[in-house]
């Protein structure tokens, strides 16, 4: 066989082969039998390769915890593939006496065995794909916005918070496509597992948040107890190098492009951990920039030295998300100190994720980009940034933010920035912020 | 040990399942559509359970069911272009019946290879099979254009299927 005809068979299976491909693949088939078993290979293999990665991963699921080895053991297919069986054997029974109880002639079994999730309530939700009133295996839910609360199994409570993309995959697991979660899994679950795309999170007796951010990364942040997060091969299971244990208080950032893991100081409170109408809370992002030439405090999602356009001199850059809830005007304010007065110091934009995914050099995506100078007496104190260079406050609409701080000095001090809802109350100059942003909840260890 | 009925048909389904699932998907490439038709095969074969002839392979009275479904299934795709002719169906289940024991053994051999598949192969690879993307999307996904990504998925598949050939002659070897 050919190399063009197998790229022509490849082309029919992935459902993108051109009506004068498919011709001459019909015609090639017909041609001998030797061609039509070419093609029963392929299409056999093809299948395989999805059944493969599926199937292992909801077998994982199925697992309790206790009995899964931390690290996979290399050669442990065959014991895989039994036990498949018997969860297949276990699922068919089930599945025929549902369909054709004549046949068997046992009783229907009762609505709760098919049922692997149920809602328990809902706010403000607008789904893309509302969740039947049974919620049975592979049920996809789509929520656009709103809080839904879900159990799954017997005592797994979820919170979705839309906009997210769920898949029920058995009632120990399911399956995050994107958005955010919010888990809290009974004490008596054996193990409960969110896989995400390129990654796993299993719990250990735990509440935890994980989010599926759009670039792929996975982040978890555990409120109590412990889960493990992995970056997972191609067929759902965690790779035994690329796994980590994550306790209260921690997170981790599951870099699913780059095969990484960072852990970071963990962020519960960025999850709507309960059904309730939401109220967008101070904003308090804390890290440092001091010294000469590292960030310290990696409380914010990336930090990378870049070089600048055009000049032998390079920057150091931090990416910190958020979410907006209101709509409103918020100000801005930040406390540091630096070397010089002149506004050339610190570089602050803002801007929304979704139009940054339209147009990732942020060029178009920046909403608003404000230089400022920071204290040249070397003594740290507030300062309100003015967006616009008009007032003190911007308008924001409900979504996903970034704020990207740019440092070109060395010897900056930025300790934290804080987008609140209102003007007023201003911070303190010792440092501390005003008593209403404390509810803001920063991050652990800053 | 006396197996009930439905006890027999688990037993025999799941043997048959990923030859007849790998068939109904060799036909209906859309793997949600693929299901759907799985599932109706399923319901097929138990109501018809009482009918199969215990001297002749369960999976090839399957692969004959499934291919009934198939075709009912294709009367709504008849506008696809991706449709066979009906002679075509015939002889594609002739030899996925053929084949049945032989590609009963392979999926071992495709786990073992597909372990050997590293970097951007494996991640297209998830993409498409894992998260059921489509090229253009998985393009999107990790910046590439759309034929580049076609093309890296091709060859990712030529290769395992010639580490299952080399593979499956040093067994046969054996």
């Amino acid at each position: 066989m050919s190399d063009k005809m197998l790229q022509y068979i490849h082309d029919y299976l992935d459902g993108e082969i051109s009506s004068e491909d498919s011709q001459r693949l019909e015609e090639w088939l017909q041609e001998s039998r030797e061609n039509v078993r070419s093609f029963v290979t392929a299409s056999h293999i093809h299948r395989q390769l999805r059944d493969l990665t599926i199937g292992d991963a909801a077998h994982r699921s199925l697992t309790p915890l206790s009995e899964r080895p931390l690290v996979r053991p290399t050669e442990s297919r065959s014991t895989l593939y039994i036990s498949l069986t018997v969860v297949s054997l276990v699922l068919v029974s089930i599945s025929a006496a549902y369909f054709y109880p004549q046949i068997f002639q046992q009783d229907p079994p009762q609505t709760q065995e098919n049922q692997y999730a149920q809602l328990t309530g809902s706010v403000e939700c607008t789904w893309i794909q509302a969740p039947p009133e049974v919620i049975t295996l592979n049920t996809v839910l789509k929520l656009e916005s709103g809080i839904a609360r879900f159990t799954v199994g017997d005592q797994t409570d979820i919170l979705l918070e839309g906009p997210a993309e769920l898949v029920v995959i058995s009632k120990s697991s399911i399956r995050l496509n994107s958005g955010r979660i919010w888990v809290h899994v009974n004490d008596s679950v054996p193990g409960f597992t969110v896989f995400t795309p390129g990654a796993l999170v299993e719990d250990v007796g735990t509440t935890f948040g994980v989010h599926v951010r759009s670039d792929r990364v996975t982040e978890v942040h555990v409120e109590s107890g412990m889960v493990y997060a992995a970056i997972t091969d191609m067929k759902g299971v965690a790779m035994p190098d690329k796994k980590v244990p994550v306790r209260a208080n921690e997170g981790a950032l599951l870099d699913v492009d780059h095969n990484e893991i960072h852990l970071i100081n963990g962020l519960p409170s960025q999850f709507v951990r309960e059904l309730a109408a939401r109220k967008t809370p101070p904003i308090v992002l804390h890290y440092e920039m001091s010294g000469t030439t590292s960030w310290k405090s990696m409380n914010f999602s990336k930090a990378e030295r870049v070089n600048l356009p055009d000049s032998n001199e390079s920057q150091y850059v931090v990416d910190y998300d958020f979410r907006l809830f209101s709509t409103g005007e918020f100000a801005t304010w930040f406390y540091g100190t630096g070397p010089h007065s002149f506004s050339d110091s610190i570089v602050f934009e803002l801007m929304r994720v979704e139009d940054l995914q339209a147009d990732p050099s942020a060029e178009t995506a920046v909403a608003t980009r404000i230089h400022v100078g920071v204290n040249p007496n070397g003594k740290l104190r507030w300062q309100r940034l003015s967006w616009d260079e008009v007032g003190k406050s911007i308008l924001l609409v409900p979504g996903h933010y970034r704020l990207r701080v740019h440092s070109r000095e060395i010897e900056e001090t930025l300790e934290r920035v804080v987008i609140q809802f209102e003007i007023l109350p201003s911070p303190a100059e010792n440092g501390a912020p005003p008593q209403s942003m404390r509810s803001g909840e920063p991050p652990q260890g800053s | 040990m006396n197996l009930s009925s439905s006890e027999r048909f688990a037993v025999l389904w799941t043997k048959a399942q990923p030859t007849v699932s790998a068939f109904v998907s060799s036909l209906v490439p859309n793997f949600h559509q693929a299901e759907d038709v799985l599932d109706q095969v399923v319901v097929t074969l138990m109501r018809k359970f009482d009918q199969y002839d215990q001297d002749r392979p369960f999976v090839n009275w399957s692969i004959g069911i499934a291919k009934f479904e198939v075709l009912k299934h294709r009367r709504t795709m008849a506008r696809d272009r991706h449709v066979f002719c009906d002679e075509l169906v015939q002889d594609i289940s002739e030899e996925y019946e053929e084949m049945s024991l032989e590609l009963d053994h392979r999926r071992q051999v495709l786990t073992q290879c597909l372990d050997q598949v590293e970097g951007r192969g494996k991640k297209a690879l998830q993409l498409r099979y894992f998260d059921d993307l489509k090229p253009a999307e998985i393009a999107e996904r990790m910046r590439m254009a759309a034929g580049a990504v076609r093309v890296m998925l091709h060859r990712v598949r030529a290769a395992i299927r010639k580490c299952m050939e080399r593979r499956n002659g040093e067994l046969r070897a054996e």
